[in-house]
């Protein structure tokens, strides 16, 4: 759906990804690693959809996202090197501290719009928010 | 007044003399063994009824402790009964139309860095 709001509104909406690891999810964290990793080398997108498009088959094999640089065609060697760096889990940490501390339902994905979250995740609904918005703000 | 004799002395006098009379120097330390192992007995009990009082003095300690506790605890529950009782305040409710300020800081962002909307997501990867 972020897709389709992007190709909406491609000049006014820009989004803001922060990890929210949920210890539940044994290989969340270690992804969201291997994405923070793939930032160093200009691919967090791309690799942030990989594995969202894949994420299931993170179970058997957590270090799936390696076969994904490959892909991408970064370096792997540097890759394995920095999701050992804390200052990539001490990222993870601050992020989610952050909604902790707005005091919202820590359930993910978690959306805010302007600070907002929206009643219902759905394309009519972000578009009359976001055009709300833009009317408001002109 | 009269003076008592003691016990020792008179069970050994009762016992000793009529064997010392009848001249029998085996019965006489027959018995004389018997005396000894009925004051070894009586000693072993003395000490047990000492050990009893000790701890039965040590019990009372503790119920006089325990009386105290709950004096002490009584009297702190009339002071706050006493006090007048305090409102609670609700639970404020989060305000959903308050927007929440949530800092970018150094979180990827796609998009217009000037975009007058900003979508934030919190995910995982699962």
């Amino acid at each position: 759906m972020v897709d389709e709001i992007f190709e909406k509104y491609p000049n006014d909406v820009k989004l803001v990804i922060k990890n929210f690891p949920l210890s539940s999810h044994k290989q969340a964290n270690k992804a969201a690693l291997y994405a923070l990793a793939s930032e160093r080398q200009g691919k967090f997108h791309d690799m942030y959809k990989k594995i969202f498009a894949n994420y299931t088959e993170l179970r058997n094999n957590e270090d799936l996202p390696l076969q994904y640089a490959v892909e991408l065609g970064l370096d792997i060697e540097q890759m394995k090197k920095d999701i050992t760096d804390p200052a990539l889990q001490d990222r993870i940490q601050r992020e989610a501290a952050q909604l902790k501390s707005t005091g919202l339902r820590m359930a993910v994905p978690k959306f805010l719009i302007n600070g907002v979250e929206p009643p219902k995740r759905d394309l009519e609904t972000y578009s009359e928010i976001i055009e709300n918005i833009l009317k408001n703000t002109k | 007044m009269r003076e008592k004799i003691p016990v020792k002395a008179f069970a050994t006098l009762m016992l000793v003399l009529p064997l010392t009379m009848c001249g029998d120097p085996k019965a006489i330390n027959e018995q004389n063994t018997k005396i000894d192992n009925a004051l070894n007995k009586q000693n072993v009990l003395a000490a047990k009824i000492e050990t009893l009082e000790k701890s039965q003095g040590e019990i009372l300690n503790s119920i006089t402790g325990i009386q105290s506790s709950i004096a002490q605890i009584n009297n702190q529950l009339k002071t706050i009964d006493q006090q007048p009782v305090q409102p609670t305040q609700p639970n404020t409710p989060l305000d959903a139309t308050k927007p929440l300020d949530v800092p970018i800081g150094d979180s990827f962002v796609l998009g217009p860095a000037d975009a007058r909307v900003t979508i934030t997501e919190w995910m995982d990867f699962q």
